[in-house]
């Protein structure tokens, strides 16, 4: 029988540009954060998980040196955008197999070192050398999306302005101001037919969880806290030919294993932070979720059927394109929301009601898969009365 | 004692396009195993394992599956335009394309020379009709 875990505390700082910030400097805020929200010394820490992507040699070390924690194993976790939420997956499967008790996970990114533009991908890969950068390759997705689902770019403008709409309610957003679909589709060009404000921003940023055993939960007194239902990593299945790039094979099936692990299903959730790394794929993942059939994923969005109100409330925190997207923090912060939301904490953006919640993360760019990497955790709200 | 297995040089710069009989094709390998077709050098087949890979020159012609304009680089001129080609070979490519404005998808494309860019991919719906 594996042990349950479980989540009691996180923390992140508010995502933006940190030009004079260390890692270090970004993720220790939030690391504190996480442990005095947990109520958990930081002697008490058995392993540290710390996903990143572009922080170097020994981040997740660089980080507890300076909060005085040292002698315990850190693993630093590179998997893209994958990255913190797979450091949190490598924490559940540790508890459930009971070689951790307490493990905190990191996630932790500073983009802002490139100056700018487009995400640095790998040169030796053949795709990138002729020319593939991110938004080239959601690009693409979405002028399939628009000829297969007879969408236009209104719809996908629709995704952005719902994204800014509650990034407003988010004081840990990079960006706070709505947009109109006029100013969406007006703003600068990127990769036909995505503008610049479908694009999820350049930014830095940091987010820490504690994760603990069901033992450990109940010595504290069962505190409110979210349990872990599904935690599900997968890679990319390669494919030398034709790929359907609407219907990305890896989020389909990990989302299936999700479910099928939780004993749940997508009409089960309250509340779901996704993927949105672009507008296009806000609609894709509706399906590959399982949220929409094939086709009504734009009829899903319209309706309000995905913001507060509706039947399931998608990026509540704003997602990646209002919140922001430090590519390895991004899993951690998405984890943190979901605490916020599954503890009844989140202020002007709470989710009603909030008691089963779903958080969904891709990754990549390399060629021959739709996505390097995909990481789904399903968490359960448990709060004693 | 076994040898130590070999290694490929697989970033050595190879010419991506051969011209047979005038026409250009595409430099890639099949396996003589499994007749897999591989895009870029690899040290076995990926299907079957199969480390007896010989080089073949690939028809160009295809289906464009997608295609966009990219107009924010550091590395290269902007705006150009990329798009994936569903070989008929059976191979996905990405590849530049010669004109973002003279192409729809799913058209027929096929590999040309432009004086600038070298080899890229140009629509021949048009020709076909």
């Amino acid at each position: 029988m594996s042990q349950d875990v479980y989540v009691i505390g996180a923390s992140m700082i508010r995502f933006g540009r940190y030009r004079a910030t260390s890692y270090a400097g970004l993720a220790v805020p939030a690391v504190l954060g996480a442990l005095a929200d947990a109520g958990i010394e930081r002697d008490q820490i058995d392993t540290v998980y710390c996903g990143h992507t572009y922080g170097g040699m020994l981040v997740g070390q660089r980080i507890v040196r300076d909060i005085g924690l040292g002698g315990l194993p850190v693993v630093n976790v590179d998997n893209a955008c994958s990255g913190g939420a797979t450091a949190a997956h490598l924490a559940c499967a540790g508890i459930r197999s009971g070689q951790h008790d307490v493990v905190l996970v990191i996630g932790v990114e500073r983009l802002t070192q490139f100056g700018g533009g487009t995400l640095p991908l790998i040169a030796e890969d053949p795709e990138v050398a002729a020319g593939m950068v991110m938004p080239a390759l959601y690009a693409m997705r979405a002028q399939r999306y628009l000829h297969e689902r007879n969408a236009t770019v209104a719809d996908l403008a629709e995704v952005s302005v719902k994204a800014r709409r509650h990034g407003q309610l988010n004081p840990y957003a990079q960006f706070q101001a709505e947009v109109t679909a006029q100013e969406v589709l007006g703003s600068r060009m990127i990769a036909d037919p995505l503008t610049m404000l479908q694009c999820c921003p350049t930014g830095d940023g940091a987010a820490a969880a504690v994760f603990v055993s069901a033992a450990v939960w109940r010595r504290l007194g069962s505190p409110p806290a979210m349990r872990v239902r599904a935690s599900v990593l997968h890679s990319g299945e390669f494919a030398a030919g034709f790929r359907d790039m609407t219907r990305p094979e890896i989020t389909y099936r990990s989302a299936d294993e999700a479910y099928e692990q939780a004993g749940l299903g997508p009409t089960d959730l309250d509340v779901v932070e996704l993927h949105d790394a672009f507008t296009v794929a806000e609609l894709v993942y509706y399906e590959a979720l399982g949220l929409a059939q094939p086709g009504q994923a734009v009829e899903l969005l319209r309706r309000g059927g995905t913001t507060f109100g509706g039947q399931v409330v998608v990026n509540p925190s704003g997602g990646l394109l209002a919140k922001g997207h430090p590519v390895g923090a991004s899993g951690a912060a998405q984890i943190t929301e979901m605490f916020w939301q599954l503890t009844h904490r989140a202020g002007a953006r709470q989710v009603e009601p909030a008691r089963i919640g779903l958080t969904h993360v891709t990754g990549g760019g390399i060629s021959g898969f739709d996505h390097g990497a995909c990481c789904i955790h399903i968490f359960e709200s448990v709060i004693q009365s | 004692m076994t040898a130590p297995p070999a290694v490929k040089e697989d970033l050595v710069p190879s010419e991506p396009v051969v011209l047979v009989e005038g026409e250009p094709r595409l430099a890639m390998l099949r396996c003589e195993d499994c007749d897999q077709l591989l895009q870029s050098t690899r040290a076995v087949c990926f299907r079957c394992l199969s480390p007896r890979l010989r080089a073949e020159a690939v028809e160009s012609s295809g289906t464009l599956y997608a295609f966009t304009r990219v107009h924010v680089s550091a590395h290269r001129e902007v705006p150009y335009a990329i798009g994936y080609v569903d070989l008929d070979a059976g191979v996905r490519i990405l590849g530049q394309l010669a004109d973002f404005d003279a192409v729809s998808l799913g058209d027929r494309v096929a590999l040309t020379s432009d004086e600038r860019r070298g080899w890229v991919f140009a629509s021949t719906t048009g020709e076909a009709r």
